[in-house]
């Protein structure tokens, strides 16, 4: 009856620690992971070629995209939000216009998906964000 | 003894193994079960993310770890050693070039760490594996005023690090 009752309660408490501990682990970790995708992607659209820009910004912007899919992530959002306008800025500098377009609206859902109110989600905002944060 | 009390004794003994191996399994228990239905999920995105998952939060990780320890030589030493091993592994795959941007900016780091110390012969080799690295995934400039430059800016965009810039 002891043994049951400890058990009882041990097992209890020990579940819950090891939901907390499992959704830190994994929240730390998902956090890195996407802090990583989103700096390689903008390093490289910084510094790099066209073909290895566009490269490292479509992985960051659909490795962000996943995990978003996976549980809804506002910071996600906005990373992915950010990697598909450079990805537009840059198809824009190279003469694909098309392309462009579409990566612009593809930013503008993700920044619309993750504003709280009904903010400002045009192609010129995208533009207005990026010229802020990539100005150094 | 008195028999009451070596009576209680025994229950509380009881219930704290009890309680001992109930944390266990429910602690493990839910652990294992996570990981197990984490694995479980069969979309697309789940599979990519589960590909994608260790290696860059690894690379999140320590690059947090090494920027924040800007004076510590040994953790870009260690940091350089891991980067390595990762990158040679087969599975790195797709993710080679985040692993060749880290080291790049290891070697940068180190490169001006020998410097900043008088070390110039250590910071030569440093600098060229640097160069190395970062021409292997597309850079443009990879001149010594240019890569200096971008250290400098990436170490200002640490928050940690630009405090002490400013301090």
């Amino acid at each position: 009856m002891s043994l049951a009752l400890g058990m009882a309660v041990g097992s209890a408490v020990g579940i819950w620690c090891g939901q907390v501990f499992v959704k830190a682990v994994r929240t730390l970790s998902e956090m890195s992971a996407t802090s990583a995708a989103a700096n390689f992607a903008f390093l490289q659209y910084k510094y790099a070629d066209l073909q290895h820009a566009r490269q490292a910004l479509i992985f960051g912007a659909q490795f962000l995209d996943d995990v978003d899919a996976i549980h809804t992530d506002r910071a996600s959002k906005i990373d992915a939000a950010l990697s598909y306008g450079r990805l537009a800025l840059l198809e824009e500098s190279a003469g694909n216009r098309k392309q462009s377009q579409a990566y612009f609206a593809k930013a503008q859902e993700r920044l619309k998906a993750a504003s709280k109110s009904k903010s400002d989600c045009s192609e010129a905002k995208v533009r207005e964000i990026l010229q802020k944060r990539d100005r150094f | 003894m008195h028999p009451v009390i070596k009576k209680i004794v025994v229950h509380l003994l009881m219930v704290l193994t009890g309680l001992l191996l109930g944390f266990t399994v429910g602690f493990y228990g839910v652990n294992f079960y996570k990981e197990w239905s984490w694995n479980q999920q069969s979309s697309p995105e789940a599979a990519r993310v589960r590909a994608a998952l260790p290696t860059l939060a690894r690379l999140g990780l320590m690059e947090a770890y090494v920027l924040k320890e800007k004076d510590l030589p040994g953790a870009l030493l260690a940091y350089r050693d891991e980067l390595s091993s990762i990158k040679q592994q087969p599975q790195s795959g797709e993710f080679r070039e985040a692993v060749s941007l880290g080291l790049g900016f290891v070697y940068l780091r180190l490169a001006s760490w020998a410097q900043q110390n008088g070390q110039e012969a250590q910071a030569g080799p440093f600098m060229t594996e640097a160069k190395k690295e970062l021409r292997s995934i597309g850079w443009k400039d990879v001149s010594d005023a240019a890569l200096s430059a971008a250290l400098d800016r990436r170490l200002k965009s640490w928050p940690c690090c630009a405090e002490k810039s400013k301090q």
